[in-house]
């Protein structure tokens, strides 16, 4: 593969990851990582739509009319995103409940329409691919960080099966919304420190 | 220019048709696995309320209800097997009439001729949305074998408490209804419940709204239930 396009997989991965610099799809990024499997699941359901949302926008970036492209970007993420709900109400029925809302809510994710808008738009379909999967694995690398944090101090569980000692309490604050935005914090802190990648004031 | 809108127009109509009919083809081809999930929850549900020691990875059946069924059939392993299978061999689905035109519907668990357990659905307003329950009773119809609350969209963590099993546990073994007084009113505490108390819960900290909720549609379910028919059963 060509330096360039192996670097459309690998930069979103950290230097311009999606959660960590680009500060996209927070939202959901606190909502599914109490646990590991909702985590995993949700970065697969993501990187999926994220990859074939930039294939379809990207074949047809030629012949969508200019006026309506924004319109057009959002019916096709919108039919992805009802497909992959349907999938995971037929296969996957136990976490789709606890994921309920969110995987709907992939409609509305930043990374999503912003990548189609600002590289499916101009890029033949080979690189869209790319950077499509190089931002979901950006995006699920981080989720599932955050999860395996949130998991484990939160309950003291990996995926459900217990590893700390019974005797460990659990710790209430990790479970809940605040503890994620801790953890993104403290990852967001870590990686640009390690990239040495500041906002320009 | 002219040509250029018509092209949009087209564009658009084109887009739209082909997303509505792959969606359509993804709805109905999976809309039979689908209705099964959600049947099998059902099941899953309605019995963790008849047997609250009910485990749907496990072995739903605790040793003193191993029936012939099982130990001449062989025991299944896939646990979806066993969940319809048992829901159609030992539970017994009857549509009720309950007073003002409601209707309802009450499971029984049976062994042999002996009532073991029965069931009614519950449901009504939590905090942001239906909360749906089943709750079981001892053959008395008084006393509460299992409840189960699923399917809500509460808070995780505070109202979403509802279907974690501490909270479900707490009920067992609670009343609803006694000789004298008829029925009681069960409450969902503010907080620690009284131990003492026969009609007194442990309340989920932070979700007063949805416990109320709770409190309401348990006990006004129980007395539609109790009026036109577990009244007439106990009097049998």
């Amino acid at each position: 593969m060509p330096a360039k396009l192996n670097s459309i997989v690998t930069d979103p991965l950290s230097e311009n990851n999606p959660i960590t610099v680009q500060m996209l799809g927070i939202c959901s990024a606190l909502a599914v990582t109490a646990q590991l499997p909702t985590a995993i699941t949700m970065s697969i359901a993501v990187t999926l739509v994220l990859t074939s949302s930039n294939l379809i926008i990207s074949v047809l970036r030629n012949v969508i009319p200019p006026k309506i492209r924004m319109i057009v970007e959002m019916v096709v993420i919108a039919s992805l995103v009802i497909t992959v709900d349907q999938f995971l109400k037929a296969f996957a029925f136990e976490i789709s409940k606890q994921l309920s809302v969110f995987v709907g809510l992939i409609i509305t994710n930043c990374i999503v329409m912003g990548r189609a808008e600002a590289f499916a738009m101009q890029n033949p379909p080979k690189a869209s691919v790319l950077d499509g999967l190089g931002n979901g694995l950006g995006y699920s690398a981080v989720l599932i960080i955050v999860a395996f944090i949130r998991e484990l101090i939160g309950a003291g569980s990996l995926a459900g099966v217990q590893v700390l000692p019974d005797s460990y309490p659990g710790n209430g604050l990790m479970v809940i919304a605040p503890g994620a935005f801790i953890v993104i914090g403290l990852l967001i802190w870590l990686q640009r420190t390690l990239t040495k990648k500041y906002e320009e004031a | 220019m002219q040509k250029d809108e018509l092209n949009t127009i087209k564009f658009a109509a084109i887009i739209c048709l082909a997303c509505s009919m792959a969606l359509a083809g993804v709805q109905s081809a999976l809309r039979g696995i689908q209705d099964e999930n959600k049947r099998i929850d059902q099941q899953v549900n309605v019995l963790k309320a008849l047997l609250p020691d009910f485990d749907p990875e496990g072995n739903p059946l605790t040793e003193e209800e191993q029936i012939e069924l099982f130990t001449e059939g062989g025991i299944l392993k896939e646990h979806k097997e066993w969940i319809s299978l048992y829901f159609e061999n030992f539970v017994e689905t009857s549509d009720v009439q309950l007073a003002e035109g409601k209707s309802g519907t009450l499971y029984s668990l049976k062994k042999g001729e002996d009532l073991v357990a029965v069931a009614f659905p519950a449901e009504g307003k939590g905090l942001w949305s239906t909360v749906h329950s089943y709750v079981g009773l001892q053959p008395d119809l008084a006393t509460i074998r299992g409840v189960t609350f699923f399917d809500h969209g509460e808070t995780p963590g505070l109202g979403g408490e509802c279907s974690k099993p501490w909270f479900q546990k707490n009920f067992m073994g609670k009343t609803l209804w006694n000789a004298d007084e008829g029925p009681l009113t069960l409450v969902v505490a503010k907080g620690k419940a009284d131990a003492s108390s026969l009609t007194q819960v442990d309340g989920m900290s932070g979700a007063t709204i949805t416990g109320n909720g709770i409190q309401k549609f348990v006990n006004s379910t129980f007395r539609d239930y109790n009026e036109s028919l577990f009244n007439e059963k106990r009097a049998l």
